[in-house]
């Protein structure tokens, strides 16, 4: 019936085939450096020689906190950190072959800590987005749309080749929920089950502050489980608060080595004026939530994720689908995930993300709107190809953004629209890898950012056509067999209801 | 319950999908009218045309006659008011979502009239941007008048917004010129040319895909001898839809020269301070010189600046290398500010009463930055190297000192705001202060 099912993804041969593509595709960009990643590769470098101070390199970023006259890094260390083995390896291998603090040589570093920490991040992220929308039901072509629409048609794609928190800490909320649902140390024992959560939880936090919204969330249900028992509830805090220990109490470290305190958090000592400015107010920048923000977030051209992202729109479609089926809990879960993220952002009063492609602080809640996706397109088959028709307009979208400009302007939330006022008009006349924030060089530079067709020399769209002949390429012998062999294996299975799947 | 939740839901996610499919239409259509637009010219060689496309507004002390390619306008009478006669003419509506008009014109009379050229919102012709060269029998001057925004009811009175510097260029009668006002809707911007030479910017806050009307005209002011001979109007919605985009350059003032393709100096003429240029002698370099005058009143000169052309600003990067010879009760300035003057911050290396030089920071937006001193050790053989990078996506300033940063400021001068860059000197009235220039490094990002 449908000749795309080749193009599924049948085994784990495919499984690996998909990843390694997706991962080279978020590699190929190069998005030049910014205040958000300054900040946390000065403290990379600054955990390498022991200290937390960034006061040598504060000069070529604004993200920066001060403290005792000192210059410290203004975001959660938990990347940065994460990065310290990656760069000390890297420094050794520097070392090795004489590279030396040029440009290019800077360059290529951070581009390698945005591939191993946020590309490989986006990767698995998206294969655990097929795992659990397998785990609903899916058959193979939904569980491929649902993959290919999240990892390439949601903020997952740019802000996965830049060395920013948020893919990251998408991953790990993802693990998070597989760990609440059970897919993940479902033979360990509840408290064993629950340190492990703790520590996840954790980790997320100390990479992405507002996550901690998502984590108690999750911390609440795992806590309730099916029975909500005293007993049950007592298990899960021990254990939580045992996993959670270790890294909770590195970060204490880490906050008072740094800013005097174990509880005094990094945005409380922003040094910049206008971050000092909307910070004071509220709680660190966070008030009430505001319509704007809402308005904002989900149905702006400014940062709208439902305009940049249209097939998210289905989502919703889905999310009607999934309560008339009777899919109650994890429905709770997962609707409950995303209002408190979205009143959450849309309280911070920076909830566009400043330059940015779409909210980039929603990107850790995105995984949960592609299962309601995954319930709209599971419905008839006209429903899957609209669903392929929208995700293929925000690939696209996505795709755009991401070759052309991530860290889009900063506008008026009613009449700024990047999309069509600056990423298509600039890709349609080819120019692409606009920004011009260079990593470790005071004021812009037109090579700040590249893709790797730009560096072999291809100029305009040009540049591009590698990823197209890499992908065809890969799915080329897929495409042949299924205009031979017509339709085969991998069609339309019946789901078992969800209520079924989701009774674990 | 469950059903209510649902048909919310359905009814939420419709209404969601006919907002966003809105969004993206009204995207893709302003996207196409500003890469697809055409432009026009008209040279007024058809009579016929030109009546049809254009909507008088003539008074009766007015002449006007289209002949041999040009627009002649001439006042033949008197309408006994002074100010009230003019010769105004409207294009018809179309959709303005940003462009650049021109006007060539000349002048034949030296008296008091008002050549103008401007944009008009068609649905309330209240609401207009006029770029007028007010000509007079000395040097002719130009102002910005309309209506700052859209909304709103349109204060009654005088409809000045600005006073526009450009009187240099224009220094003769009867010669051909060009005023230029272009539209940028992104950044909700005017910006003025004459002889396409920008000469201001003003954030305006009008949108684009309104509909809109070209205005240009003639406007009489004491009851004047008028003749205007209106050579070419033309439309291009496509030009200046990028920056202006002068090429980046390295000068290290071989031979002491300054290149007027990138520099215009600027002395005070007065009595009470002196100023001078000249090349460093044994080397490159430009040598700036100034001192005060000790009998003159308190207050800071400028014996001498030096500015680049002005340019419409995008990421922006300066780097400057002095060496110091002397500065007493003087400072070497370098500035970065709108034409206007109305948004500008500099980086001083001051030496007034302290024994070592030492750098201040100050600059004016809406009201004055408070100036700042600047840490830092004192000047190594009285040699610097000065970086000012300006980014206005980010708002971001940052001054580096030999490849050190040592202060940065978040400001508000606007992407795409013309701009100009200078650098000189500063002295007291018991001042004096010289220097040599070795190189000046300009680079601006195209976006």
């Amino acid at each position: 019936m449908n000749r795309t099912f080749h193009l599924a993804l049948p085994d784990a041969w495919s499984r690996l085939r998909f990843a390694v593509l997706s991962l080279i595709t978020y590699a190929y960009f190069y998005q030049g450096a910014d205040p958000n990643q300054h900040s946390r590769i000065f403290l990379t470098d600054a955990l390498l020689r022991r200290s937390v101070d960034i006061t040598p390199d504060h000069g070529y970023t604004i993200d920066k906190s001060f403290f005792h006259e000192r210059f410290l890094a203004d975001k959660a260390p938990g990347i940065s950190a994460l990065a310290v083995p990656i760069r000390a390896v890297m420094g050794w291998l520097d070392r090795l072959v004489g590279a030396g603090t040029a440009v290019d040589s800077e360059r290529a570093r951070m581009h390698f800590l945005a591939i191993v920490l946020c590309g490989i991040a986006g990767v698995v992220s998206t294969l655990w987005v097929g795992d659990i929308v397998e785990s609903y039901g899916a058959n193979r072509r939904e569980k491929t749309l649902s993959m290919v629409a999240y990892g390439f048609g949601t903020l997952v794609f740019p802000f996965s080749t830049v060395l920013f928190g948020h893919s990251f800490a998408a991953m790990l909320i993802l693990a998070c929920f597989r760990v609440v649902r059970g897919d993940f140390g479902g033979r360990l024992s509840l408290r064993g089950r629950s340190a492990l959560f703790g520590f996840l939880g954790s980790l997320t936090i100390v990479t992405e502050y507002p996550t901690a919204v998502m984590i108690g969330v999750l911390a609440i249900s795992l806590v309730l489980g099916r029975g909500g028992k005293p007993s049950r509830a007592i298990e899960v805090v021990i254990g939580g608060a045992l996993g959670a220990l270790p890294l909770l109490a590195l970060h204490a470290y880490y906050l008072k080595v740094a800013f005097g305190s174990p509880f005094s958090m990094p945005y409380s000592h922003v040094f910049e004026p206008v971050f000092r400015m909307n910070h004071d107010k509220g709680l660190l920048g966070i008030n009430l939530p505001s319509l704007g923000g809402i308005y904002g977030i989900s149905l702006s051209p400014y940062r709208g994720l439902l305009f940049m992202c249209p097939h998210l729109l289905l989502a919703i479609f889905g999310f009607a689908y999934w309560l008339r089926d009777g899919g109650e809990r994890d429905l709770r879960l997962v609707a409950t995930l995303l209002v408190a993220y979205l009143l959450f952002s849309s309280a911070y009063y920076a909830w566009d993300g400043g330059g940015s492609t779409g909210p980039r602080h929603f990107i850790p809640a995105l995984a949960f709107l592609s299962i309601p996706f995954f319930f709209f397109i599971r419905r008839s088959n006209w429903h899957f190809w609209l669903g392929a028709a929208l995700a293929a307009l925000s690939v696209f979208f996505m795709f755009t953004s991401t070759a052309v400009l991530v860290h889009q302007p900063e506008g008026e939330v009613f009449r700024s629209s990047p999309l069509y006022e600056v990423i298509l008009p600039s890709f349609f006349r080819g120019e692409l890898a606009l920004n011009t924030q260079d990593v470790r060089t005071l004021g812009p530079r037109a090579d700040a950012a590249y893709n790797l067709g730009m560096l072999a020399g291809l100029k305009g769209l040009w540049s591009l056509a590698p990823l197209a002949v890499l992908w065809l390429g890969a799915y080329l012998s897929d495409i042949v067999r299924s205009r031979t062999r017509g339709p085969a294996e991998g069609g339309p299975t019946r789901d078992p209801p969800a209520s079924e799947v989701t009774a674990r | 319950m469950k059903k209510i939740g649902v048909r919310i839901l359905f009814g939420f996610a419709f209404l969601a999908t006919i907002y966003v499919l809105y969004a993206h239409l009204a995207g893709v259509r302003a996207a196409r009218h500003r890469e697809s637009s055409v432009g026009w010219t008209t040279r007024f060689s058809e009579p016929a045309a030109f009546v049809s496309d254009f909507t008088p507004d003539v008074t009766p002390d007015f002449h006007v006659e289209p002949r041999v390619g040009s627009l002649f306008i001439q006042r033949t009478g008197r309408v006994g008011v002074p100010g009230e006669g003019h010769a105004i003419y409207r294009s018809k509506p179309f959709h303005f979502d940003g462009g650049m008009a021109r006007l060539r014109f000349r002048t034949r009379q030296l008296d008091d009239y008002d050549v103008l050229l401007g944009f008009e919102s068609a649905d309330r012709p209240d609401k207009r941007l006029w770029f007028v060269m007010r000509n007079d029998s000395q040097t002719p001057s130009f102002q910005l008048e309309g209506t700052d925004g859209m909304l709103g009811p349109t204060p009654a009175g005088d409809s000045l917004l600005q006073y526009v510097d450009g009187a240099e260029i224009i220094r003769g009668n009867d010669e051909w010129h060009t005023l230029g006002v272009r539209f940028e809707a992104a950044s909700q911007q005017l910006q003025m040319f004459v002889d396409d030479i920008p000469v201001a910017s003003r954030v305006v806050g009008w949108d684009g895909g309104i509909a809109a009307r070209i205005v240009f005209g003639v406007r009489d002011r004491k009851d004047s001898e008028i003749g205007v001979e209106i050579g070419e109007l033309n439309w291009d919605p496509q030009e200046g839809r990028e920056p202006i985009r002068l090429p980046n350059y390295v000068d290290e003032f071989v031979g002491g020269r300054l290149d007027p393709l990138r520099w215009h100096a600027y002395f005070q003429q007065e009595w009470r301070v002196d100023g001078s240029l000249r090349p460093y002698e044994t080397g490159n370099g430009l040598v700036l010189r100034g001192r005060g005058l000790q009998q003159s009143a308190p207050g800071v000169m400028s014996p001498v600046t030096i500015c680049t052309l002005p340019f419409a600003l995008t990421p922006t990067r300066v780097e400057v290398d002095w060496d110091i010879d002397t500065l007493e009760h003087a400072a070497i300035d370098m500035t970065i500010g709108n034409l206007n003057r109305t948004r500008w911050v500099s980086v001083d290396i001051a030496n007034d009463d302290k024994p070592e030089p030492y750098f201040v920071f100050r600059g004016q937006e809406d009201r004055n930055i408070d100036p700042t001193v600047i840490d830092g050790p004192p000047l190594p053989d009285k040699r610097t190297h000065l970086l000012l990078a300006y980014d206005p996506w980010l708002r971001s300033l940052r001054v580096s000192r030999d490849d050190h940063e040592i202060f940065s400021h978040r400001f508000g001068l606007q992407r795409n705001e013309f701009v100009r860059i200078c650098v000189g000197l500063q002295v007291f009235p018991e001042g004096k202060a010289e220097a040599r220039l070795r190189r000046f490094y300009l680079h601006r990002a195209p976006y």
